[in-house]
């Protein structure tokens, strides 16, 4: 009894300081930073979002999507254009990108999750060639080639959030929000469905759970945040085009959340954090920079194949937990 | 050996994360291929004790890597020329300029980071951005909200519209693609005689914005191509493109796109047996798209703002230099870099402090100034390139069949 | 007009064919997707390219050259990108690939610059097929993928070293314990790879031009012409090759040429709807 106390009291506080540690380090970012840098943390939250929809995708219901970007940008320009086209307010536009792009995702997941594991993968670049394409060319939707300019910023009772820092202040708690609802998520029995999917498909067919239906609502989340990500970017940028939403980019989520660790939304979060600042680290570099940056990430890779946060776990495991369980013994 | 790695590789990125977050960034020194080889330049440059104070710095975002790295490495090597030639010469109000780069990856998110790294640093009295009306318009939010004032390089109407109704800080040191491929159908149908046109072209921004421009300048003379093809970047065979312009037996064949497909397309269309002349966006006058598709290249016709063998003084004489320098031939990405680098120092030289309002204003007082490429007129913020030139490629060379010049409407 | 779109058609579906049959020896030797195939194909012409047009080798030795240069690299490649993680999630692999592909692109960059260059052609002129026009070098291209195509066959069927290649391919664990050597065994599946995807950088520079970037389209719609001709089958990707070349010319000549790529993956995607696991695919067994 006395030694369960124990033990919850000195995971607790080591917990509670991360927590403080981790509120002062947010609420840090936009005194300590310039403009320039406050724009790549605010880019940096963006991309976690689409990170966190890899997350449910990959890491809880165990499958690989190379169409995030392209959901990004469904959402982008659903926002852009519910503002620019029909009038709409922000908050309506941000609803309508959301609820609009978890709708596309739904419908999509329903045709696509008939395919299983590598064929999705496979199809998901096709979707997502097919998207670019589309926004290259779609002009009533996507503005053409030269895309869409002068999305106004976001705007709430009258209130533009138009600096830098206040862009921050709205992104950051959506991202709070986010991530709690994706532990919500893990935590429900319908997390509980896509992880046994995820673990045994056909096990999980047995035990009850319609793998298509579960799927798809998995993509359908996925969409949802991916849509939230666009409409933030929206506001964000203020201008759009398909430069911006490209397979490569998928392929950047891949890697964020693999050098991350895809056990959980704290991955997410540590290898968004390293990606895209070692993109505006290696910058001096200059012409060697993404020779360094393609290196980093093939070196971080082998260096942990399970994800730096997997690899922590494994490092701590391995030496700090054998050294308390030493302690009591001498 | 693996964990020591791995803590090397954490330890470098914690302290890239806090040089990063740092407020007060140390300016980058730039390190151009050109100032790596020219060794001996650069301590003439620093021996060259006429000039005193701390230098004058210039922003430049360019595409170093990724996919568009071919406008950076003409961009950055002209700059180091520039930069040479300017201090050599007694530099801006008795100080030395400074060219600081910043890579703009080819993307919108790459360009508006890069621009704000530079906009960050108090000491830039300028900033020249990178080579695409996408990357521009994408950046002006971000220029209206440094207040320094920027030079644009692309060169897209809806840039110019940009510059001139929304955003008084941005220049756009080009001549408009509207008075270029205007020009080029004007020379077509009334020299030429040409009757029947088709158009192919790339669906990327530049390209498909010359070929909307190309089609409302044929509509003046109450022509509709007879078939419009379009592509996507990176396409290498031709021929479903090539097919149906033949079968409609136009004239002539109106394109817009960038150099390596310029010259697959003239190569495959020679290959097919489509002798009929080709008009072409600036990249078919280009040497790269030349160098490429070499005796193919005959009977096409380009406009565009510069030719290495231009007799305009400054620029004949930069182009020997870039030639001399660098052993290959000066493209446009170089020499338009060349003189808005010249236009910039101009703005400072007048303001006559690095005051960023002050060079804004000192800048709509350009008028009339001579560049490497043509005329600029500032006065307004939009298209102040006001020149162009359509050529004929005979033998590989690209030869002047007419000048191009435009007022500004006030 | 059709015929010409025919010729054209299947010289370009044996090019991704080509690329594909690449992707595909190391996908069935390892089970990955290397997402650095269309960077050899890129590295393949640019050290074609400094033999022929920088060393002043004539064009057939240069090829040998460059593709026996190109098998080292090859090697090298899955000695500092695969084998460090041959016992990770494939994930982590495809990550490390895609790493690897940055830092390639941008190597070329810094070697060879970014304006595109291109080689001498094998066969100089055109030929005239009743109305269609075909390329010499589009010819020679048909002719030696064709005889590449066979040295595969031959060298995976009939010879030792490919019956070792192929017992690695099918089991690692269990060829390791016959004593073949798997480290050998594999980095030939990858020399052997980049080998054949180098030549085709070599013969495609003359038509297609050489840039850092030659290789992310190509690279993609060979990955298109694998997945739709049956993953990790030879002939498969052969045929996949072609049916791209198809229907990216009759697609583009009858359909829309905006949408050219599109329509390949509207392809790619239907026919995985219809038969997931492509033409000549063997259906990859669930396990329960």
């Amino acid at each position: 009894m006395q030694s369960v106390k124990t033990k919850m009291k000195s995971i607790s506080v080591p917990k509670l300081f991360l927590a403080v540690g981790v509120i002062l380090a947010c609420l840090a970012v936009p005194a300590l930073s310039s403009s320039y840098m406050l724009r790549v943390f605010n880019m940096a939250m963006i991309a976690y979002l689409c990170v966190l929809s890899v997350y449910v995708l990959l890491g809880m219901c165990g499958q690989n999507s190379f169409a995030q970007a392209g959901l990004w940008g469904v959402g982008a320009y659903l926002t852009a254009n519910a503002v620019l086209k029909l009038g709409c307010s922000s908050l309506t536009a941000f609803t309508i990108s959301v609820l609009g792009t978890a709708l596309f995702a739904f419908i999509l997941g329903f045709a696509f999750f008939r395919l299983r594991q590598y064929y999705f993968t496979f199809a998901s670049v096709g979707l997502m060639t097919i998207l670019n394409g589309l926004f290259m060319n779609w002009t009533e939707f996507t503005g053409g080639a030269l895309g869409l300019s002068n999305i106004p910023a976001f705007t709430i009772g009258g209130f533009v959030l138009e600096s830098e820092v206040w862009k921050y202040v709205m992104i950051l708690p959506i991202c709070v929000i986010a991530s709690l609802l994706m532990k919500v998520l893990f935590r429900s029995s319908m997390g509980r469905s896509f992880m046994a999917i995820r673990d045994n498909e056909m096990a999980a067919n047995c035990l009850g759970v319609n793998s298509l239906l579960t799927k798809s609502i998995a993509f359908a989340i996925s969409g949802a945040l991916c849509g939230a990500a666009g409409a933030l970017y929206a506001f964000l940028s203020g201008y759009l085009s398909y430069q911006s939403f490209t397979y490569q980019q998928s392929t950047m989520y891949l890697i964020m959340i693999m050098l991350g660790g895809t056990a959980s939304p704290t991955g997410a979060i540590i290898g968004t954090l390293i990606i895209s600042l070692l993109q505006e680290w290696v910058r001096p570099l200059q012409n060697y920079m993404q020779l360094i940056y393609g290196a980093g990430i093939m070196i971080l890779m082998i260096v942990q194949p399970e994800g730096i946060l997997g690899g922590g776990k494994a490092f701590y495991e391995k030496h700090i937990k054998k050294k308390k369980a030493y302690t009591p013994a001498e | 050996m693996k964990k020591k790695l791995a803590f090397l590789l954490a330890a470098t990125l914690l302290l890239g994360v806090a040089g990063c977050g740092a407020k007060e960034e140390p300016a980058v020194k730039e390190e151009t291929p050109a100032a790596v080889e020219a060794p001996e330049a650069e301590e003439e440059e620093s021996g060259g004790a006429d000039l005193s104070g701390d230098p004058i710095k210039i922003g430049f975002t360019t595409v170093l890597t990724g996919d568009r790295s071919l406008e950076g490495e003409y961009g950055s090597n002209a700059v180091a020329l520039v930069e040479e030639e300017i201090n050599a010469a007694g530099g801006v109000l008795g100080r030395p300029i400074e060219i600081v780069i910043e890579d703009a990856l080819g993307t919108d998110v790459g360009a508006v980071n890069a621009y704000r790294k530079l906009a960050a640093d108090e000491d830039i009295a300028l900033i020249i951005g990178s080579d695409s009306s996408n990357d521009n318009i994408a950046i002006s939010g971000s220029v209206l909200e440094a207040k320094i004032p920027t030079i644009a390089q692309g060169s897209s109407p809806k840039l110019t519209a940009v510059c001139d109704d929304e955003n008084p800080y941005m220049f756009q040191i080009r001549t408009s693609d509207a008075t270029l491929c205007e020009a080029l159908v004007k020379y077509a149908v009334e020299e030429k005689g040409l009757k029947t046109f088709a158009v192919i072209h790339d669906t990327e921004s530049a390209s498909s914005d010359q070929a909307r421009l190309f089609t409302e300048a044929l509509a003046k003379y109450d022509i509709e191509p007879t078939v419009v093809v379009p592509f996507t970047t990176g396409t290498k065979d031709f021929s479903s493109h090539l097919v149906q312009i033949q079968n409609t037996q136009p004239d002539a064949v109106i394109a817009a796109m960038f150099h390596t497909e310029a010259a697959i397309v003239v190569q495959q269309m020679r290959a097919m047996g489509m002798e009929m002349p080709i008009f072409g966006s600036n990249a078919f006058g280009d040497p790269i798209t030349i160098g490429l598709a070499g005796e193919y290249m005959n009977n096409v016709f380009s406009v565009t703002a510069w030719v290495p063998n231009t007799p305009n003084e400054k620029g004949a004489a930069f182009s020997q230099k870039y030639t001399d320098t660098y052993g290959v031939e000066c493209a446009q990405s170089a020499a338009k870099i060349y003189d808005m680098v010249y236009i910039a120092c101009e703005a400072i030289e007048r303001a006559g402090t690095t005051d960023r309002e002050a060079v804004r204003e000192a800048m709509t007082t350009i008028d009339g100034y001579e560049g490497a490429i043509t005329t600029y007129d500032c006065r307004t913020n939009g298209a102040c390139g006001r020149g162009g030139l359509v050529v004929e490629v005979v033998d590989k060379v690209p030869t002047i069949r007419e000048d191009v010049y435009a007022e500004k409407d006030l | 007009m059709n015929i010409q779109l025919l010729v054209s058609g299947i010289s370009m579906g044996v090019v991704y064919g080509l690329i594909a049959m690449g992707m595909v020896l190391i996908f069935r030797s390892v089970g990955i997707m290397n997402f650095a195939q269309g960077e050899f194909l890129m590295f393949g012409g640019y050290f074609c390219y400094t033999c022929n047009q920088i060393l002043h080798i004539p064009i057939i030795p240069s090829l040998i050259l460059a593709s026996l240069m190109m098998g080292a690299v090859g090697v090298l490649f899955m000695r500092t990108s695969y084998w460090p993680l041959r016992k990770a999630q494939t994930k982590a692999i495809i990550v490390s690939a895609m790493g690897a592909s940055i830092a390639l692109k941008e190597g070329a960059r810094l070697i060879w610059g970014a304006i595109p260059v291109s080689v001498d052609k094998v066969a100089d002129g055109n030929v005239n097929l009743s109305g269609a026009v075909i390329q010499w070098q589009n010819v020679a291209i048909i002719g030696i993928a064709a005889v590449l195509m066979v040295l595969v066959y031959l060298l995976l069927e009939k010879t030792f070293i490919g019956n070792i290649m192929q017992a690695t391919a099918q089991d690692q664990y269990m060829s390791s314990l016959v004593g073949v050597p798997v480290i050998v065994s594999i980095g030939l599946t990858f020399g052997v790879s980049a080998m054949i995807t180098g030549i085709g950088g070599g013969l495609l520079a003359p038509i297609f031009f050489l840039n850092n970037t030659m290789g992310t389209v190509a690279g993609a719609k060979a990955f298109a012409a694998i997945v739709i001709g049956g993953f990790g089958s030879v002939p498969g990707a052969i045929i996949g090759g072609l049916i791209v070349g198809l229907v990216e010319a009759f697609g583009g000549a009858y359909i829309s040429t905006t949408y050219q790529l599109v329509l390949i993956y509207v392809a790619l995607v239907l026919v995985l709807m219809v038969r997931p696991q492509g033409i000549f695919g063997e259906k990859i067994q669930e396990k329960a």
